[in-house]
This record gives structure tokens, sequence and C-alpha cells, in this order.
């Protein structure tokens, strides 16, 4: 597991259930996201998720796309 | 600045804070990253204690990102005091640097948040049920990644997950998976019909999503309603200067004390609010009515604005 943890309890779930729990989820990355972006949510680290943002980014500004717009006036 | 620069800005603005005893946290597009669900936002949405905006006000009076000062963003940026981020106001700040301008919005109450969202906190970071209650606005690209954190969230053990997945094929592979406790199920209509492979759960879904979408839409049509005497109010007094951030900060208190509501949906009536929009969605044809009883009880995610 190299993502951050997001709880500091200790998990009571069996390990047959947590591998079928994470083959859910990469099923739903791979349909939200597309496989790339699957594989950068769930096998990088968090520095090597960054660098592959970093990259996105500099491709699209390459290819004339624009910064989005920061947040609207009501924290949407 | 990169993101992995960014990444450790933002970080070492929350740690200086904590080193001045206030209580604050990373939330939205960046927690999202930091929790493995990459978002390509350089944005950073900051969680910060109304009692302590004080102490973050000075804090980014005396942070400099290339030699430039911290500024307060435009002229629509309600000001950092607790009255307003009472009401559900946010503040926004910037850096203008050379190459790229660094951008912070501070909020003193995560907005929909069920509970108070210093109670979630993972090391530098708004907990991920805090995150995923923010993110449920009427932007479609927020919906994957609510459901990215409720898997997330169920995968570390924490039930609370069920309450954001969105996606019927997913929640439906779950509960046959892992038992969804009864207490949860309870908040949300959608997961009686999911435990009951009830093929009407998509449209339940569909439903329910359509109902934040619709609560966030009205939300922020009016709280624009009700900026537009302050932002021509600050447009006014600025007339066009730039001023350093605490006389800024100053002239802003000022002019929203005059021009600006503190809590316009509180005003308005919270359960006002939320019956018209259930019903604006049966008469504009976004959901049927049998699907009103798919609907959760949203009031206690906007209780704060009660407090």
């Amino acid at each position: 597991m190299k993502r951050a943890p997001i709880t500091y309890r200790q998990r009571t779930i069996s390990e047959e259930k947590l591998a079928r729990i994470r083959e859910i989820e990469r099923a739903f990355h791979v349909r939200a996201f597309g496989e790339e972006l699957a594989k950068v949510n769930l096998d990088l680290t968090i520095e090597q998720r960054l660098r592959y943002i970093e990259w996105m980014r500099e491709l699209a500004r390459k290819n004339g796309v624009s910064a989005a717009e920061p947040g609207d006036c009501c924290g949407s | 600045m990169s993101p992995t620069e960014l990444h450790s800005f933002y970080e070492e603005l929350v740690r200086r804070l904590r080193d001045r005893g206030v209580v604050c946290a990373i939330t939205s597009g960046l927690a999202c990253v930091h929790y493995g669900v990459a978002e390509s936002t350089k944005d950073c949405d900051l969680l910060c204690h109304p009692g302590s905006f004080a102490e973050l006000l000075a804090l980014l009076a005396g942070t400099r990102v290339e030699e430039v000062a911290c500024q307060y963003r435009g002229n629509n940026s309600p000001p950092l005091d607790a009255r307003w981020h009472r009401g559900g106001w946010t503040s926004h700040f910037e850096w203008v640097a050379r190459d790229e301008t660094v951008t912070l919005d501070v909020f003193g109450h995560a907005l929909r948040e069920s509970s108070p969202w210093e109670q979630d906190l993972v090391g530098l970071y708004a907990g991920p049920q805090t995150v995923a209650e923010m993110k449920r606005t009427n932007r479609d690209k927020d919906w994957s990644f609510i459901t990215a954190l409720g898997l997330r969230m169920l995968e570390a053990d924490d039930a609370k997950g069920w309450l954001h997945i969105f996606n019927a094929d997913t929640l439906a592979k779950l509960v046959q998976t892992i038992p969804c406790p009864p207490e949860i199920a309870g908040k949300r209509p959608a997961l009686d019909l999911a435990l009951s492979s009830d093929p009407r759960i998509a449209g339940a879904l569909n439903a329910e999503r359509k109902f934040w979408e619709e609560l966030d839409r009205r939300r922020i049509q009016m709280m624009e309603r009700h900026l537009r005497p302050y932002v021509a109010a600050i447009r006014k007094a600025r007339s066009g200067r730039q001023l350093p951030l605490l006389e800024e900060h100053r002239l802003r208190i000022e002019c929203a004390s005059k021009h600006l509501a503190e809590n316009p949906l509180k005003d308005y009536g919270l359960q006002r609010y939320i019956e018209e929009t259930r019903n604006g969605l049966i008469d504009s044809g976004l959901i049927p009515k049998e699907a009103l009883a798919w609907l959760p009880d949203v009031m206690v995610y906007f209780e704060f604005l009660n407090g």
C-alpha cells in the first residue's frame, strides 16, 4: 500500500474482504478516471503522483490549455 | 512552483500554524491527491478554526512567495472574520508571483460538514469524510472523487464510507462483500435499495446526486446575490489601489459590516431552502416525484449554520 493512511484505527476486516474491496476500487477507478489515472491513483507514491500531475499540467500548457480559474466566491 | 513545491509550501504553512496552536488542515483537491485520487488542481483550500483567524492573517501577512506579499484575491473575497465564516462564507488569498499565482482559500467551516471538521483530521489533512462532504457540489468532476474517497474509507474499515458511494455498480458489488451497518443505512434511503438489490438503485443515486447539485446551485446563487453590494463597496473603496494585507483586511471588515449579510442561508430559512430545492427538482422534471422518498434528510449538513 503506497497511499497515505486515512485513519489511525486498526482495520478489522479480513484480508480476503480487503482484497475484494480493492478489486472493486480498481474497477471503479478504471471506469471513472481511465486505466492510466487508475494506476497513478492506486499504484504510485505521493511523490510519483505529484510528478505525474506536474507532467500532465506541463503537457496541457504546451498544448495551449490555460490554467483553470480558482474556485468561486462561495467556496464551491 | 511545481506541484511538489506547492504541496510542500502549503504543508509548511499548516505546520507553522499548528506550531502557533492553530487548528487547521488542508482539504479539497490537494487532500484528494494526498489520499490517492489525482486531481490537477494547484489551489489550496485550508480549513482553519475561526478562533485563530488573527494568527492566520498575521502569518499570511508575513509570508512571501518569490518576494511577493500575500493579498486578498479580487474584490469578491469576504473578510477573514468569524462572523461571516459562521455563515458559510470563505476568504480568498493569493501571491501573484512572477511565473505563477499561488492561491489559498480559507474556510472556517467545512461546507456541508455533518460534524465539526476539527474532529476528523489525519495528519496535516482534513479527514476523507470532511473532504467528501465538501465535494458534494454542482460540478460534475467532483462526483467520481466522492465515490473514490468513500471506497478508501470502506477499505480502511470506516463505515461512513457507505454514505459516499454514488456509483450503482460499485455499490452493488460492495453490498455483496461487506455488511452495511443499519445505523448507516438508516441515514441514506438509497442504501436500503442497494441492500435489497432493488433495480431502482441507479435512479435513486442519480436523484440523490441531483438533489446535492441543486442544493449547491441555489446556495451559490443566493450567496452571489448577497455579495454584489459588498463587491461594489470594495471596488469603490479600493479605487484600483493595492493595499497591504492588514490594511486591506480592515477595509473589507468595514465594507462587510455595512454591505454583507453574515448568514444568508440561515436568514432565508434552512428548512425552506431544502424544501424548495426538493420541490424544484420535481417541478423542473429533474427527478420523478416517486424519487423524493429516496432523498436523504440533509438538514444535518447545514446545521453548522445555526451554530
